[in-house]
């Protein structure tokens, strides 16, 4: 699919929030050490994968930025940032810059400020986000079904349909486990979600899914107030 | 086949030497020092024995050989655990102390690099606080995920230049009852394997010296302050880091050279689980049927959990389409506890992957069918309740 | 005996009360307390169950608030609950078999039993018989929700 660049597709979006965005980038404390300024010479192009197979190129996105072309940074923070597969074969960048890292910036705004662009790249991946904050380990054995990976071949299958007694077949003490990857302590999920109520990362899940949002205030919640601590998510 | 030797021998007179007074980036030691000095952190030193390694600019960096703690990956543990249990088998094998924690949560570099639903505070955060766990329990951090090890290295980068964001993590973590702790090296496991590598040789049963293998680094490994790698002037010229191939090469196995070495695999974090058919088609048109053609390999190793997802998982569905794929990808320390005799499916667990190893097994002469029907006979015993869990005796028997 | 309705194959039973934004239905015991679950077209959504996890007997949740989490391998999210009021009984068998819910959304495969707190206020604002059904096909069609797939041995 061709990228349109001329943003007529954001006509109807007001010139000042398309700068709010671009200035919240920019106050990011990262910024400075990711944008030194930028040569345009395409060397992050010939190494970044995505571009092989998606109409994306970070020479393009750093340079929105590096010319403060407000306008085309938000057709790419929109319609692009998704494409990057966050490899970061770009820091090869001669200047130091790092395009990916740019584009994490960028992604964080979207997020942040609820984008419809944001919700709708994000949408098949709520369970993932879901196992992260609520279970401490990101990925777990109980999302190897056939139905979700059909093209990652038969073993799924087997491993789905054998997952409880392969689990038990490591001899790692700690991997028995189905719903998580490894056992992890009361205590430990505990402070990591403390960590997301500190950082407000919980504000940025609401932006994005509602539902999700709502299920992980449930259980931090409760959590939080077995173990003592008085905090809410709201 | 790439002749490397043959290059390398033309252009001997050109001599390209790491000089660390050279290099074009900050040494982290110092500053991480510095900071020390001043109060802002604790440092949490590699104990001894430690072994010394060069990276890409000359400077050394040390690897710890033992008392180490596990920060385990989410994706290995979960999807392809045969991983994580050849880093501990190996471990154990070689009679080094170590610490499987629990009090460990992922990095969740994983969701940030997919989602962005995170920010660099949380980030930090979740690093610092694994890093206060290990040093809480003596022993010193090891990460097995290559994404996990890039991720806090650019964390580390981030709390070295800003001391508001040091300020607000060590505010979080006095809130958990932790200290603000550094570590003095941030160690992927890979670089271990390559530090003991001469031992894993040593209990070698294994014969390779008829094995052909290709090598992919992963890109958080050696791209993402990659002046960290490991590098050797021996291996690639120092042109290119020296992680695996040297492990490789301690077995005796033939290192096959390839012209998309430098490519990502394709893993995309995001692109992997919600559109994969970037991840396959990148994986398998710009790797492994580029490793077939030039290289024509019996095995494909690689180091980090994203990246043996890609590459292994990948190969089915191009099989449809009639791509030349159907090469086996394993990890290194799968690779070296079969060196040593590792079981293929009680140790490596090699019935999770995608790949057909059998072929590899079969040409290094382990007989894979009765190592099969001993693994599903263990399992019998778990699902008839006759035995709990397969321990580590269980896995040697 | 009268057919359930039923639209692009998903079933709506015509005597419970229904949330179609949240996908949830409401079925009024004799002894006041209501039964809550998901719809077909819920279930159908979702996929094969892994997980079912309702809240503890006791908790009071107001309407709109989970009373439990669903989890398949694509998707998980909340149980909204149509009502406002407290758990009394919930359903023990997902805990083993949370795929209970594919196979009889509307019987087996209940969730949660509520005393509700203010029930003919928000009862009123659910709905019920042929407005559901319609409302329910408005919904379908307007988001293009796929046709349900039903399991062996599903019951409406």
């Amino acid at each position: 699919m061709t990228l349109d660049l001329s943003g007529k597709q954001y006509a109807g979006v007001d010139y000042d929030e398309k700068e709010r965005l671009f200035e919240e980038v920019k106050k990011d404390f990262r910024f400075e050490q990711y944008l030194y300024g930028c040569y345009e010479c395409g060397i992050c192009v010939a190494a970044c994968p995505s571009a092989r197979f998606y109409d994306f190129s970070p020479r393009k996105i750093a340079q929105s930025v590096a010319r403060e072309d407000v306008d085309l940074f938000y057709v790419f923070l929109n319609d692009s940032v998704w494409d990057c597969s966050q490899c970061f074969s770009c820091d090869v960048c001669p200047r130091k810059n790092s395009p990916g890292g740019l584009i994490t910036l960028m992604r964080e705004v979207a997020v942040n400020n609820g984008l419809a662009s944001a919700q709708e790249a994000l949408e098949g991946y709520g369970r993932v986000v879901y196992k992260i904050m609520a279970t401490g380990t990101q990925v777990a054995p109980d999302m190897l079904q056939a139905n979700a990976f059909p093209d990652w071949g038969p073993h799924v299958k087997d491993i789905a349909e054998n997952l409880e007694a392969w689990r038990r077949a490591l001899p790692p003490e700690t991997m028995h486990t189905t719903e998580a990857s490894w056992q992890v302590d009361e205590k430990t999920i505990t402070e990591l979600y403390l960590i997301w109520h500190m950082t407000g990362v919980m504000d940025m899940i609401k932006e994005v899914d509602e539902g999700l949002f709502m299920i992980l205030q449930d259980v931090m919640e409760e959590k939080l107030e077995d173990a003592g601590y008085d905090v809410s998510f709201d | 086949m790439i002749p490397h030797a043959a290059i390398l021998n033309k252009a001997k007179d050109r001599k390209f030497e790491a000089d660390p007074d050279q290099a074009p980036t900050e040494d982290y030691h110092d500053i991480v020092n510095q900071l020390e000095k001043e109060g802002e952190w604790e440092v949490h030193r590699v104990p001894e024995p430690y072994v010394e390694v060069k990276n890409k600019y000359g400077r050394t960096k040390k690897i710890p050989v033992e008392q180490t703690w596990h920060h385990k990956s989410c994706g290995q543990c979960g999807h392809i655990p045969g991983y994580s249990t050849s880093i501990f088998w190996i471990n154990r094998k070689l009679g080094l102390d170590y610490h499987d924690p629990t009090d460990q949560t992922s990095c969740t570099a994983w969701n940030y690099y997919a989602s962005a639903t995170s920010n660099a505070a949380a980030q930090a955060a979740v690093a610092m606080r694994n890093f206060a766990a290990a040093h809480e329990t003596g022993y010193y951090p090891i990460i097995h995920c290559a994404t996990s090890f890039g991720h806090y290295k650019e964390t580390r980068q981030q709390l070295i230049h800003h001391p508001e964001l040091r300020r607000q993590v060590r505010a979080i973590l006095a809130k958990l009852g932790k200290k603000l702790i550094m570590p003095e090296e941030i160690v992927h496991y890979s670089e271990w394997v390559h530090a003991v590598r001469d031992r894993i040789a040593e209990r070698q049963v294994h014969d390779m010296s008829g094995i052909r293998a290709t090598v992919h680094p992963a890109c958080h490994y050696h791209k993402l302050i990659g002046e960290d790698a490991v590098y050797a002037p021996e291996v690639y010229g120092a042109q290119r880091s020296a992680i695996i191939t040297s492990t490789l090469q301690a077995l005796g196995i033939e290192v096959g050279d390839y012209s998309t070495w430098a490519d990502c695999c394709g893993f995309g974090f995001r692109h992997i689980l919600v559109s994969r058919d970037f991840s396959r088609s990148f994986a398998v048109q710009r790797k492994i049927e580029v490793m077939k053609e030039e290289v024509d390999p019996d095995i494909l190793i690689t180091h980090d959990t994203g990246c043996v997802t890609t590459l292994d998982q990948s190969q089915f569905a191009a099989k449809a389409h009639d791509r030349n794929v159907g090469l086996a990808v394993m990890s290194d320390s799968q690779l070296c506890a079969l060196a040593m005799g590792a079981h293929p499916y009680k140790v490596l667990q090699l019935h999770w992957h995608s790949t057909d190893s059998r072929p590899f097994l079969e040409k290094l002469g382990v007989d894979h069918q009765k190592a099969f029907a001993e693994f599903e006979q263990a399992v019998e015993e778990l699902k008839s309740g006759k035995k709990e869990y397969m321990t580590w005796e269980d896995a040697d028997g | 005996m009268t057919e359930n309705p039923e639209v692009r194959g998903c079933v709506l039973p015509l005597n419970l009360h229904y949330n179609v934004g949240d996908h949830t239905w409401v079925a009024m015991n004799d002894d006041g307390t209501a039964t809550v679950g998901m719809t077909d077209v819920a279930q159908n959504l979702a996929g094969p169950l892994l997980h079912a996890k309702p809240k503890k007997v006791g908790v009071v949740r107001k309407k709109g608030k989970p009373v439990g989490t669903v989890e398949s391998s694509k998707w998980v999210g909340p149980v909204k609950s149509p009502l406002s009021g407290e758990i009394v009984a919930v359903n023990e068998t997902l805990a083993s078999d949370a795929q209970v819910i594919n196979r009889s959304p509307y019987k087996d495969g209940w969730i949660v039993k509520l005393r509700p707190s203010q029930l003919d206020e928000e009862l009123a604002t659910l709905l019920t018989g042929q407005p559901a059904v319609d409302a329910y096909r408005e919904r379908i069609e307007t988001e293009d929700l796929k046709a349900c797939e039903h399991v062996e041995g599903f019951e409406a």
